[in-house]
């Protein structure tokens, strides 16, 4: 009984890890999802903690997870590509009380693109 | 003096810690946010206030706007190729979401997470597009000779609104329960129409949305006319702008009520936004007109469109934009059928509504002329003038506060000044406390004088 125990739970463990796409993939599920960090490259590990926690202000990061991984934007619908994260870190850089400054947008908006050219890789 | 301003500053809290009053508007929806599967802040600073991206969904008939792929270099590096056969609908969707085609304006991907394919075909809202809007008001008015506390007003409302296929958009509100005396001041606006059922149904209306492809909006039914910049429910405190509220003699006519009107609409160049309507009222002998133009320098366009920054440069401009409109009504009407003795008046306006960062100044001026306001024999001709300007900040995106100026000169001696500062919080989106206080200073009659008139406001939309 243990042992079916502990099998379901690692079969609960690889199933809640298991990427959505095989080329971004992602951790944990609903409001804890996120990034898997270790495909973020080293440079870009800065613009990685910067999004964690910025981002997660106003809301989760499964939004974001979701928009790069399927290449639509989950809340408008509309396309998520370079041009939308751009908007997107203007848009956060504009809001008020977003609390985010220009570099670190401009980190993110480059953390997203990387995301999304590994999202469109064959 | 101090003493007695305290005690009722904090009788005012006390009370209205527990209890509320004046029916304030509203048009927050949170079956937008249901549908969308978005916050309320998405679109709202503090409901039922609208940021600039609600005010494009609004212009915008309840969809979000497609951005233009003109930056080829965004594009995402690989496409996927798409083939088969089979609905042809199904077939473009499923390119779109590949990247090997470009969406058709304003239709959401089906790929898109949370939308049911078969609800979208047929045309309907991903969910039951209804919601609740609550509010508890409470009063304290230190110079009136009896009911100086009134806690009897208070409004529940059931509202809708949403979109069929992205051609068809609607609103509703539908007042359930409403309970106050009529005071402009408080914005208990009553509409242009006569009881028993005037007050039910406020608004109801149907958009026709990119009319023939083109980027005329026809909206129509029971609706608020586009004249000011800001809809009567787009406001942080409670008491409606004075240039917007204001009524003149008998006239029933306010630029806030709605109305019974078709109206065109349109985004043009990106910034410019007109419309242009006609009103149906009992007792015409011939239809009102309307029409409106505004203009919007920086920040987000009217479709939604941020504007291009350049990350690596800073400069204020990048935090500010600016709106200015302009608009003017016709119209005439009687206080009854029977009666001969019209009133032929036209409102015009113009305001400006500037941000910069968490900082927002709204300035607003309207003028009225009325040839026979009280439908009198001999005609009174009159023209009343209105002023308002606010400043608000943006504390924390759950707190602001404000200060307001307004003037009104009725035109035929005297004036009435307001004093209003407030603050609003909001310690759930959906919920929101306000509490504003009103110096009045009146001298149109010498019988009247200065007065003082708290609020507090507790309103929640579910």
């Amino acid at each position: 009984m243990r042992s079916l125990k502990v099998l379901l739970a690692a079969v609960l463990l690889v199933a809640v890890a298991m990427p959505v796409h095989a080329k971004v993939r992602s951790v944990g599920s609903g409001d804890r999802m996120n990034f898997d960090p270790s495909q973020i490259p080293a440079d870009m590990k800065g613009a990685f903690e910067v999004m964690k926690v910025k981002c997660i202000q106003c809301h989760t990061q499964e939004r974001t997870v979701i928009a790069i991984q399927t290449g639509i934007a989950p809340v408008t619908g509309q396309p998520f590509d370079k041009q939308a994260t751009k908007a997107y870190g203007v848009k956060m850089l504009r809001k008020p009380k977003s609390n985010m400054n220009r570099e670190e947008v401009k980190q993110v908006v480059n953390l997203m693109n990387y995301l999304l050219d590994e999202a469109a890789k064959p | 003096m101090c003493k007695r301003f305290t005690r009722q500053l904090l009788s005012a809290i006390i009370i209205g810690g527990f209890i509320c009053i004046t029916v304030s508007k509203s048009d927050a929806i949170p079956a937008f946010s249901r549908e969308h599967n978005t916050e309320c802040a998405t679109c709202h600073t503090i409901f039922p206030a609208l940021n600039e991206y609600g005010n494009v969904f609004m212009k915008n008939g309840f969809v979000w706007t497609k951005q233009k792929k003109d930056d080829a270099s965004t594009k995402p590096a690989a496409k996927n190729a798409v083939k088969g056969e089979g609905d042809q609908e199904k077939q473009r969707n499923k390119e779109v979401s590949s990247g090997t085609a470009s969406p058709k304006e304003e239709e959401p991907l089906l790929g898109a997470p949370r939308k049911s394919e078969p609800l979208w075909l047929a045309g309907l809202p991903q969910t039951v597009p209804l919601s609740l809007s609550a509010a508890l008001n409470a009063s304290y008015n230190d110079d009136a000779s009896y009911d100086k506390l009134d806690l009897s007003t208070r409004a529940i409302s059931l509202l809708a609104g949403g979109v069929f296929r992205a051609k068809l958009a609607f609103y509703l509100k539908y007042n359930l329960y409403a309970e106050g005396e009529f005071d402009p001041a408080v914005s208990n606006t009553p509409l242009n129409a006569s009881p028993p059922n005037a007050n039910d149904l406020q608004e109801f209306y149907l958009v026709w949305r990119n009319t023939f492809d083109t980027p005329v909006n026809i909206k129509a039914g029971r609706l608020q006319p586009a004249l000011s910049l800001w809809k009567k429910s787009d406001k942080v405190g409670i008491s409606d702008f004075v240039t917007t509220s204001f009524r003149v003699g008998a006239s029933t006519f306010s630029a806030d009520a709605a109305e019974d009107a078709i109206e065109a609409n349109a985004v043009l160049f990106d910034r410019l936004f007109v419309a242009a309507g006609v009103v149906d009222r009992n007792g015409q002998d011939s239809n009102e007109g309307y029409g409106h133009i505004s203009l919007k320098i920086g920040g987000a366009d009217f479709k939604g469109k941020e504007p291009d920054i350049d990350l690596d440069k800073e400069s204020i401009y990048d935090y500010m934009y600016l709106v200015l409109g302009g608009y003017v009504y016709y119209g005439r009407n009687s206080d009854s059928l029977a009666s001969n003795e019209r009133n032929y008046f036209y409102r015009t306006g113009a305001e400006m509504d500037l941000v910069i960062k968490n900082a927002r100044l709204k300035v607003a001026y309207a003028r009225e002329h009325d040839n026979n306001a009280d439908f009198a024999v001999p005609h009174d001709e009159q023209s009343t003038d209105a002023l308002a300007a606010q400043a608000e900040y943006m504390f924390t995106p759950d707190l602001i506060a404000y200060a307001r100026y307004e003037l009104l000169n009725p035109g035929d001696g005297g004036s009435v000044q307001r004093y209003i500062p407030g603050i609003a919080f909001a310690p759930i989106q959906n919920t929101k406390v306000t509490f504003e206080y009103q110096h009045v200073a009146d001298n149109t009659d010498s019988s009247n004088g200065d007065s003082n008139l708290y609020l507090l406001g507790i309103r929640v939309a579910f």
